[in-house]
């Protein structure tokens, strides 16, 4: 199994750094000697990690990052986030045929804001029933399907406590034998609410590089309170990327269980990946709860994002450097803070944000808050976005959004029931 | 009364043994239900599979207001296709229809066939639609009017017009109204309108001599018009038309010949 790991790491490595048509990983493992090969993991692990930012900004015009041959599809991102970025996609997800291969689908209700997952679908399963729910008119969607035998849902965990009851309503909830989930994130509230609601269904969760990229299959299959969602790879045929959990200063594999690094993922197979990615640090911090040599029983919990640089609201999104710019004006205030909230469970990340003025009469809350929506281009109506004024802040949470994307900050940030 | 296309003795004999007693009640006006049933018992009688089901309107606000019509393979949508190869339209399409409409893999197999890829954004979304206009080869877009028009202005307040050279506006036969009292406001784009009695369902659309007209339409010759006194009723008569009888189209009251440089008959619609 390890030697066969070994050989694709390898082979990927040697084609993108002998690929005439792709300058970028040419270049980016210039530090490494000309007669490098991976030979052992050891190996692997000295080839420099590549960043988020790199690989997204690579892909958009890079095409040798994939076989030319397969190009058959431009994808962008939804849009949710409020940017697109292009993307050229050779195969449908790769994910949702481990899904199918689980559970034969019989009908497929699907919510995504607008959705890739229908080619999937349809590509190898084209008799079966579907429906596309829409977000914003939930009930007439749910009610488009009845009658038909479903028994896949995919759907945003920020929508659950909204669908669910539809489900219900339209006798859908015993039906569902696999619920996947995809968001930002995903928690004890949304594992807990879809096993007491719909019991027989397998809770899967995708992992994606951008909305509509997906790239891995994790099964939800276990809850206990000391690690919180703990995953497993739904992995099968090294179809899936060679997953790690590294520290993200240094790029070094951590293999300890409990010590938090970031993910880092690797393609092992060009035909099942939207991009070509190689040690391909994804942002998301986690640690291994069990850690194996075989990848598919490497089981972690994630606990986050590295950084606080964006957050998805529903509608729009909000950039720390966007707000950083956005409070430069405002000279009466001391100083801001930016607060996730766990007010709403199902909801996408929510904020607020705690103002410290010079005075509590030298600032017009509403009409900052009002200008802020306007100039960060976050749509009061779409999202929870919630500006708050609320005095002195903590001098323990001092910290403006300009240092946020140090390592951990979220961590710092978050304020789990603070009412 | 005023027919189109006209009456022949086999279309006549096909409609009968499709509808039966039904089609010799000149009085019959079918329901939505009506037309369900009945799709329902065709999907049987043909040993189809029911592989979706669409809203009969465009407005999805209210649950209890729409009905669902069940889909036994998905709809060839050949005006769309008409459309896109009139207009020569090169890389991809930007689809800005709403997903609850069920139409994705009805435009995306149009698109298959034609070699081209699909983009998606929301309809209030212009802000991805200008993103993808400007970073993929996409000057094409199909969407509802109300959608087309935000683009449009947000378009053209950035300076960006020429990004748009295209759309394909999909009307709702229930928004004609709207359609024939607007002025055309796309102006330098190349602007095919299709009327859609159901989301999917296309009962009229225009060629490149109707191209940038708000009022004037081919009708579809696969379903038969009557106008009877201010109703204009639709028959479906073929396997791929949806099976209706004497459906009255809502909001429109009668149709009329038009003058244009085609051979293919053309109509003014009145509502």
């Amino acid at each position: 199994m390890n030697q066969t790991y070994i050989e694709r790491l390898n082979s990927i490595f040697q084609s993108l750094r002998h690929n005439q048509h792709s300058d970028f990983y040419r270049q980016h493992f210039n530090s490494l000697p000309e007669d490098f090969s991976i030979k052992t993991f050891a190996d692997f692990e000295r080839v420099p990690t590549v960043s988020k930012a790199e690989l997204q900004v690579v892909s958009a015009y890079d095409r040798a990052l994939t076989p030319a041959q397969e190009f058959e599809l431009v994808r962008n991102t939804s849009g949710t986030t409020g940017r697109s970025f292009t993307l050229f996609r050779n195969i449908p997800f790769y994910h949702h045929k481990v899904w199918f291969d689980i559970v034969p689908p019989t009908g497929f209700l699907h919510l995504s804001d607008p959705s890739y997952l229908y080619e999937a679908m349809y590509r190898d399963h084209a008799d079966v029933p579907s429906v596309q729910l829409q977000y914003d008119c939930l009930e007439t969607t749910v009610k488009l399907a009845q009658g038909l035998p479903i028994n896949h849902l995919a759907t945003f965990a920020f929508s659950l406590d909204r669908l669910i009851p539809l489900l219900q309503k339209y006798d859908f909830a015993d039906k569902i034998q696999l619920c996947n989930l995809w968001g930002e994130r995903v928690d004890a509230h949304h594992y807990e609410y879809v096993k007491a609601n719909l019991p027989n269904a397998l809770i899967t969760f995708e992992y994606s590089m951008m909305e509509g990229q997906g790239m891995l299959a994790y099964s939800i299959d276990e809850f206990d309170p000391e690690h919180g969602v703990v995953y497993t790879i739904m992995t099968h045929d090294f179809k899936g990327p060679y997953l790690e959990i590294v520290n993200p200063e240094t790029g070094q594999a951590i293999q300890e269980p409990g010590v938090a690094g970031e993910i880092a993922l690797t393609t092992l197979n060009y035909e099942h990946n939207p991009t070509v990615m190689f040690r391909y640090r994804t942002g998301d911090m986690a640690s291994y709860v069990v850690y194996d040599t075989d990848i598919a029983k490497r089981r972690f919990t994630i606990h986050g994002r590295i950084d606080v640089d964006r957050i998805l609201l529903p509608g729009g999104q909000l950039l720390a450097q966007a707000l950083s710019i956005a409070m430069r004006p405002y000279n009466d205030i001391v100083l801001y803070e930016l607060h996730y909230t766990t007010k709403h469970p199902f909801s996408a990340s929510s904020f607020e944000l705690w103002l410290q003025p010079k005075t509590k009469a030298s600032i017009d809350v509403d009409h900052i808050a009002q200008e802020l929506m306007q100039q960060l281009r976050v749509s009061p109506r779409a999202s929870y976005a919630d500006l708050v004024a609320r005095g002195t802040c903590p001098s323990i949470k001092g910290r403006s959004v300009d240092t946020l994307s140090r390592i951990g900050a979220k961590r710092r940030l978050i304020v789990e029931d603070k009412e | 009364m005023i027919v189109f296309p006209e009456d022949t003795p086999a279309l006549l004999a096909t409609l009968e043994q499709r509808y039966q007693e039904t089609w010799h009640d000149k009085m019959h006006r079918d329901t939505i239900k009506e037309v369900v049933v009945r799709a329902q018992s065709h999907a049987a009688e043909a040993s189809m599979s029911v592989i979706g089901q669409y809203p009969d309107r465009f407005n999805l606000d209210d649950p209890t207001a729409v009905t669902a019509l069940p889909r036994t393979d998905f709809l060839q949508w050949q005006s769309l296709e008409a459309s896109l190869e009139l207009l020569g339209v090169q890389g991809g399409v930007l689809n800005c229809l709403p997903v609850g409409l069920q139409l994705q893999y009805s435009v995306h197999l149009v698109l298959d066939r034609l070699g081209l890829f699909q983009a998606f954004s929301l309809p209030h979304n212009t802000t991805l639609a200008i993103d993808i206009l400007e970073q993929t080869r996409v000057r094409t877009v199909v969407a509802e009017p109300a959608a087309a028009q935000l683009l449009y202005d947000a378009l053209k307040t950035q300076n960006k017009l020429s990004l748009l050279e295209s759309l394909v506006l999909i009307v709702d036969v229930r928004n004609l109204n709207h359609e024939l009292n607007s002025k055309e406001p796309f102006a330098g784009v190349n602007v095919f309108r299709e009327l859609h009695l159901f989301p999917g369902v296309v009962i009229a659309y225009q060629s490149m001599a109707l191209m940038n007209q708000t009022a004037i339409y081919h009708l579809d010759s696969t379903y038969r018009w009557e106008c009877v006194e201010g109703e204009v009723l639709l028959t479906g008569c073929t396997e791929e038309t949806v099976p209706m009888v004497r459906f009255p189209i809502p909001g429109l009251s009668g149709f009329s010949p038009a003058a244009t440089n085609t051979n293919e008959p053309a109509f003014s619609l009145s509502v």
